[in-house]
């Protein structure tokens, strides 16, 4: 059976380029980058380069960058350790209600600790109003938190402008740039972000990789204690593969964003056309003009997402359906839930996000399969009542 | 194309040795687990087993799913499970019933809801790890039920309910196994579930604790009461209907010269539990209603002799069987231990299940 990938923003290959650069740390450079003789010269120096190329990405000083395990990691360090560093006993923070889970659950533990936290609400198509986070300001405001880009929705924020809200009443600004940071120029210093979390596996680099932006004079405190690494701010010792593959990965994602930003817009509309605008019982989750080019969310009336995921795996499309509870089944959507999408709908919804390995051969294919499956489904729903 | 089945994996060895045999069969197997009930905030270990981690089950079916090579997924049926077998089981006892949760769950959940969605994304069949089989009889035309060669484990009561257009889409493949060599087996296919221990009674009440379940959800029905004999002399005190079922000795804290006394009747309206000595409990006459025949409505209703099983761990009895449509009545050749509404009546002739329904007051 010939699969196709659907889900680059859960996870996209390993670019072969990016592995060719890990593969000497992961056989023959193996020294330690904390070690001071040759070995460990190498790998502090590839760890060096890393930390520029991504720096180079962000256009920002390499100094500012701190390797994490990933983009929750990033979020986790960025709220805890800018809080447990500068407002160890409180104050307000807001974020919006569609946040990743790594944002949104920390605020939420932080709630329990003495923090007072709003959720933004989100209008119809995801984003937030640049407004309401100046409405929702106080004296005791210290941060706030939202996301460039949404992981479901692809729907993007209007962050330059709340950039210019905090950043006039000098009150931290993170964004988690994940999902973004491989189609978009994020450049955080244009957009008054102080603090901004990345990820290897949504550009091709190697899983359990992340980095933290964060601005010069801004103070975040270690969530992890130990030696010196990652100028104190991350104990332990550098995944140099990982860390050397994320810089090799941003110094490709440099040179080829654009382009791969065109691929996937093509294959974006193409499907949104044939396949959402062109149906009545779909409908498209979020909106096609601030949006980024290669996540598409739809919902199909009357079908239950997790059935037409099963369905379409069987032929070899493979497709989210939101996020999975640690059981694997399929959970509601609180992205969704927070567009004020109606249940009947968001219980039918689909995500479909598309990367290098796909070509429109393919999205012709599978926009066929959906309508079929579909059909298929319904008919058999109507059998059984 | 191979055919396609659906099994539901609940990562136990029954689930996932019926799994291993359908793909050795050559069928396109495709494995399901499914969520069922809320975890608890945090996990308990119970006889060192993780009860209350649906999850843990999940990795399980999971990891046997893949040594076996068949794609397997996760379904949330929790709203569903919750109308049609909590809510059910929870209301059976608000009125003095003591119900079989499974019953409902394989009527509902797993041959109802499951199999709907399986043919929806392709399915043929859906197989389960039950022990009873299924046979097409040529001579009538119909799918006949039978019991489990292993008589210790044969499942058949729980599947009483099971139609003519389920059975033909059902395999039971573990029918023909005795259950040491289910564990041979699952060794043989090199799954790490061989030797995992026998599931709980009740899987939503992971600590087995009913009535402390039971008391959260349904409070009021926790009233004081009165125990009393069956010519209505108050005998002491009980703790709320729900504390009792029909036959329970141990617990009633009644001394006295009448004793020693056993539970013998419910009776909700006037919170009372009655209670009597050991003879009161035989019951000759059987009362069900919610019946449903295997191989569909007798052609009449005149009177048949059958065996009749009045519990899961019950031995079936010779009894005559008087079907009122969707009712029936069976007076048992001896009297029975304990008759207690809420649970199954099933009805055998010989190795084959005929039917059967929820038992009744009257």
């Amino acid at each position: 059976m010939d699969r196709i990938y659907l889900d680059y923003a859960a996870a996209a290959p390993l670019d072969p380029r990016v592995l060719a650069k890990m593969m000497p740390y992961l056989t023959t450079e193996y020294g330690n980058p904390s070690s001071l003789h040759f070995w460990g010269q190498q790998a502090r120096a590839a760890v060096q380069k890393a930390r520029e190329q991504i720096a180079h990405c962000l256009d920002v000083n390499s100094s500012d960058i701190v390797f994490t395990s990933g983009g929750t990691e990033a979020d986790n360090l960025a709220i805890l350790g800018y809080l447990r560093a500068n407002y160890p006993h409180g104050g307000h923070l807001i974020t919006t209600a569609v946040e990743h889970q790594a944002v949104l659950n920390t605020f939420h533990s932080l709630s329990e600790y003495g923090y007072d936290v709003t959720v933004l609400p989100v209008d119809a198509v995801g984003r937030i109003c640049p407004e309401d986070v100046e409405a929702a300001l106080r004296d005791d405001t210290v941060l706030v938190s939202v996301m460039y880009a949404n992981n479901e929705t692809g729907t993007i924020q209007p962050i330059k402008e709340i950039g210019e809200i905090t950043y006039a009443k000098d009150i931290a600004f993170h964004v988690d740039a994940v999902q973004a940071f491989g189609y978009l120029p994020v450049f955080p210093g244009k957009e008054h972000i102080d603090l901004l979390s990345v990820c290897s596996h949504k550009i091709y680099g190697p899983k359990g990789m992340g980095a933290l932006y964060i601005r010069r004079g801004i103070k975040v405190a270690s969530e992890a204690h130990g030696g010196p690494q990652e100028h104190n701010l991350r104990a332990g010792t550098e995944n140099v593969a990982g860390i050397v593959g994320l810089g090799a990965a941003a110094a490709v994602l440099e040179i080829e964003r654009q382009e791969r930003y065109d691929n996937a817009a093509v294959l974006k509309k193409y499907m949104y056309r044939h396949l959402i605008a062109a149906n009545n019982n779909f409908r498209l989750n979020g909106t096609m003009e601030h949006a980024l080019p290669n996540i598409l969310d739809f919902s199909i009336a009357g079908i239950d997402n997790a059935i037409l995921l099963i369905a379409l795996d069987m032929q070899g499309i493979a497709v989210s359906a939101g996020s999975a509870c640690e059981a694997g089944a399929v959970e509601p959507s609180h992205v969704l839930q927070a567009m004020k999408i109606a249940d009947a709908w968001a219980k039918g919804s689909i995500r479909v996000s598309f990367g290098t390995g796909n070509n429109i051969e393919q999205i012709k294919s599978v926009v066929t399969a959906i309508k079929q499956t579909v059909d298929d489904i319904m008919r058999k729903e109507k059998i059984c009542e | 194309m191979n055919k396609r089945v659906a099994v539901a994996m609940s990562g136990g060895v029954d689930s996932s040795v019926t799994a291993a045999i359908l793909k050795q069969n050559g069928y396109d197997v495709i494995g399901i687990t499914l969520r069922l009930w809320e975890e608890g905030e945090s996990c308990e270990v119970i006889d060192n087993v993780h009860a209350c981690c649906s999850a843990d089950s999940v990795n399980d079916a999971k990891a046997v799913a893949s040594i076996i090579s068949i794609p397997h997924y996760t379904l949330d049926f929790r709203d569903e499970f919750k109308n049609d077998v909590i809510d059910y089981f929870v209301k059976s006892y608000a009125k003095g019933y003591t119900p079989n949760p499974c019953i409902a769950c394989n009527k509902f959940i797993k041959f109802g809801l499951l199999w709907e969605k399986a043919q929806q994304f392709g399915a043929d069949f859906l197989a389960t790890g039950h022990y009873a089989r299924i046979i097409y009889n040529d001579q009538c035309g119909k799918y006949e039920l039978l019991r489990g060669i292993d008589r210790h484990k044969d499942q058949s009561y729980v599947l009483y309910q099971l139609s003519q257009d389920l059975l033909a889409h059902i395999l039971l493949p573990m029918a023909e196994l005795e259950k040491t060599h289910t564990r041979e087996l699952a060794k043989s296919f090199q799954l790490p579930v061989f030797n995992k221990s026998e599931s709980q009674d009740i899987c939503f009440i992971p600590d087995n604790d009913y009535k402390n379940f039971l008391r959260g959800q349904i409070p009021a029905s926790f009233q004081a009461g009165n125990f009393v004999d069956s010519k209505g002399n108050c005998i002491g005190r009980h703790k709320g209907i729900p504390c009792y079922t029909i036959g329970q000795r141990r617990g009633l804290d009644l001394g006295g010269p009448g004793g020693p006394y056993y539970v013998t009747a419910l009776d909700t309206a006037n919170n009372r539990v009655i209670v009597g000595p050991q003879d009161e409990l035989f019951s000759r006459v059987v009362y069900a209603d919610e019946v449903s025949w295997i191989e569909g409505l007798p052609d009449d209703i005149l009177p048949f002799r059958a065996k009749g099983k009045i519990r899961y761990a019950a031995k079936e009895a010779d009894c005559t069987v008087y079907p009122d449509g969707n009712k029936l009545h069976v007076e048992f050749d001896i009297p029975q231990r304990a008759v207690t509404a809420g649970q199954a009546l099933v009805l055998y002739d010989g190795e084959r299940v005929l039917g059967g329904g929820v038992i009744t007051n009257d």
